[in-house]
């Protein structure tokens, strides 16, 4: 092999030990000459050495033959499973094969969706909307707990069925997702702690505020208190984590917290968090449940939750179970 | 099917870089990275000093600091050391407090690079040169150390690439870097796999030059016919 790798002219010698340097191209090179030579029996070339010292004659033929029985293997594999299990791309009948449903949200977000401390079990209005979707459609219901923010993508490529997270309904998010008919009706509202005292927009000016990345209140904020200079880029905060930012506007770190209204007065409402609602922003936003885009059969299943829920009065008794109305 | 919008990239394309100050995008990871990792380096070898420090509670410290840091997950330590602080009343930035929980955990890792560079020195050294009559001090800085880094130099890299990929985690206090800024992004256009595979090819861009960087500072430092070169 060492006399066909001096006959290229890359090769770079170290002044003491006489070694070279292999670039790849070389070492393809010298494969490519030496697979030439033992399939041409270049013995008489390169006389051979004592027959025990002879190594085995290397088969080309029996690499090339592994290799393209692999690839077929995998060609095979790949097609096969695709005709046993072919994918639905109906969310409706995806869900009835599958026989559970699989529902996105972020938590906390009282009382809309969060954990029970003690039996770590998911409740809250959403959480029990989604349980009348699941039995409506005679599955068991999963849920998965994620940011916010990649809620979108995970309906968009069908991830998850289904995304019940008081999410708002506006035409931004309806180009790239559709929404259920709306459940609750929500306004913005600024948190803070029970010694500050901020009653307008203006009231805000030179604080810091933070929000949740992805929603409506961090538009709020930036297009209300960013852009007309009451506050400064650096100062607008967005955090994924919502009871991070509760606890930073309970340890001074925050002056405010802008989200919605039941979650605001939720955390008010407990005497011991010391945080109380500055003034409600009158946004007037529907949640609605988030669905792939072109699921009209899926969309009318749920639909038609929502609405029997709205008419026979569940919906208004479930709502007030959990203090989003009647505040 | 999905509708993949190139045209994002563009249009956010000087958003995801950032401004220079306050520095946010590409140019906060930057700066973080670079800072965090000079901090980390200066205090890796001092505390890598203490680790093989004979003084016994200079070496407990050192011990308990090392294995702390190490024992630890980084996200952990930053949401301490910004909201965990806080909780008592101080206030840093979460700039400030980014960079200070990220030199913390590199000079935690680089100590121990260090300490594993110096003790791989032949004994023999540090005995020609105290019979030569240098002191500890002179012995270490003059003799061991730039033999010990040149040795460890590919375990350096390793750490300052990780490092560079650990100034992410800092999005979670609200530190505006590239990867919050394309969640900020992702949140507006709804097209997180251009977006993020856009900034995955920066962080590349960002962890191969170093790694480039630190194969010519090899090569520079190399002694040819002495172990670790070429």
């Amino acid at each position: 092999m060492n006399n066909i790798i001096k006959k290229t002219n890359n090769a770079k010698k170290c002044p003491i030990y006489d070694t070279d340097q292999y670039f790849l191209s070389d070492v393809l090179l010298n494969l490519i000459i030496a697979i030439r030579d033992d399939m041409s029996d270049a013995t008489e070339k390169n006389p051979s050495p004592a027959p025990s010292l002879q190594k085995q004659k290397k088969k080309p033929w029996m690499i090339i033959g592994i290799v393209v029985v692999v690839i077929v293997a995998l060609i095979a594999v790949v097609v096969l499973g695709g005709f046993l299990n072919p994918t639905e791309t109906d969310v409706l009948k995806k869900v009835q094969n599958r026989g559970q449903l699989i529902v996105g949200t972020q938590v906390p977000y009282a009382p809309f969706e969060y954990q029970n401390a003690t039996t770590s079990k998911f409740e809250g209005i959403d959480m029990e909307i989604a349980q009348k979707v699941a039995d409506a459609l005679h599955v068991t219901l999963v849920i998965k707990s994620m940011d916010f923010d990649p809620l979108f993508g995970a309906v968009q490529t069908g991830q998850i069925d289904m995304a019940i997270s008081s999410i708002t309904i506006t035409p931004a998010r309806e180009q790239t997702v559709n929404f259920t008919i709306p459940y609750y009706t929500a306004n913005q509202a600024v948190l803070e702690k029970s010694t500050s005292n901020y009653t307008n927009s203006s009231s805000l000016s030179g604080t810091k505020v933070v929000t949740q990345l992805g929603t409506t209140g961090s538009d709020w904020v930036n297009t209300n208190l960013v852009t007309p200079g009451i506050i400064t880029a650096a100062n607008h905060v967005d955090l994924t984590d919502v009871s991070a930012a509760a606890t930073g506007v309970q340890d001074g770190i925050y002056n405010a917290f802008v989200v919605d209204t039941p979650v605001a007065y939720g955390y008010a409402a407990d005497a011991t968090t010391g945080l109380s609602v500055g003034f409600v922003i009158p946004t007037n936003e529907h949640y609605g449940i988030c669905i792939q885009q072109n699921q009209q059969n899926f969309r009318t299943a749920v639909d038609n939750v929502i609405q029997g829920m709205i008419d026979d009065g569940s919906m208004h008794a479930l709502l007030l179970k959990y203090h989003a109305i009647g505040v | 099917m999905i509708y993949l919008d190139l045209s994002v990239i563009t249009k956010y394309f000087w958003f995801l870089i950032g401004d220079l100050w306050p520095p946010t995008g590409l140019i906060a990871t930057v700066i973080l990275a670079i800072s965090c990792i000079s901090l980390g380096f200066v205090g890796g070898i001092l505390i890598g000093l203490a680790r093989i420090s004979r003084n016994r509670l200079v070496y407990a410290l050192s011990t308990v600091y090392v294995e702390g840091f190490r024992g630890t997950p980084l996200l952990v330590q930053i949401f301490l050391i910004y909201f965990g602080i806080a909780s008592f009343g101080i206030f840093l930035d979460p700039f400030i407090a980014g960079i200070a929980a990220l030199s913390l955990n590199t000079a935690a890792y680089q100590a121990e690079i260090f300490r594993g560079g110096v003790q791989s020195i032949p004994k023999g050294q540090m005995e020609a040169a105290r019979s030569m009559g240098l002191s500890y001090n002179q012995a270490m800085f003059q003799v061991i150390i730039p033999q010990a880094l040149r040795n460890s130099l590919p375990a350096y890299t390793n750490e300052f690439i990780t490092m560079i990929k650990d100034t992410s985690l800092v999005f979670s206090i609200g530190v505006v870097e590239l990867v919050l800024r394309a969640r900020q992004v992702t949140a507006i256009t709804f097209q997180s796999f251009v977006v993020l595979a856009f900034i995955a090819w920066l962080f590349f861009l960002l962890t191969f030059s170093t790694s480039r960087i630190m194969r010519f500072v090899e090569r520079k430092y190399a002694i040819p016919g002495m172990m670790g070169s070429e």
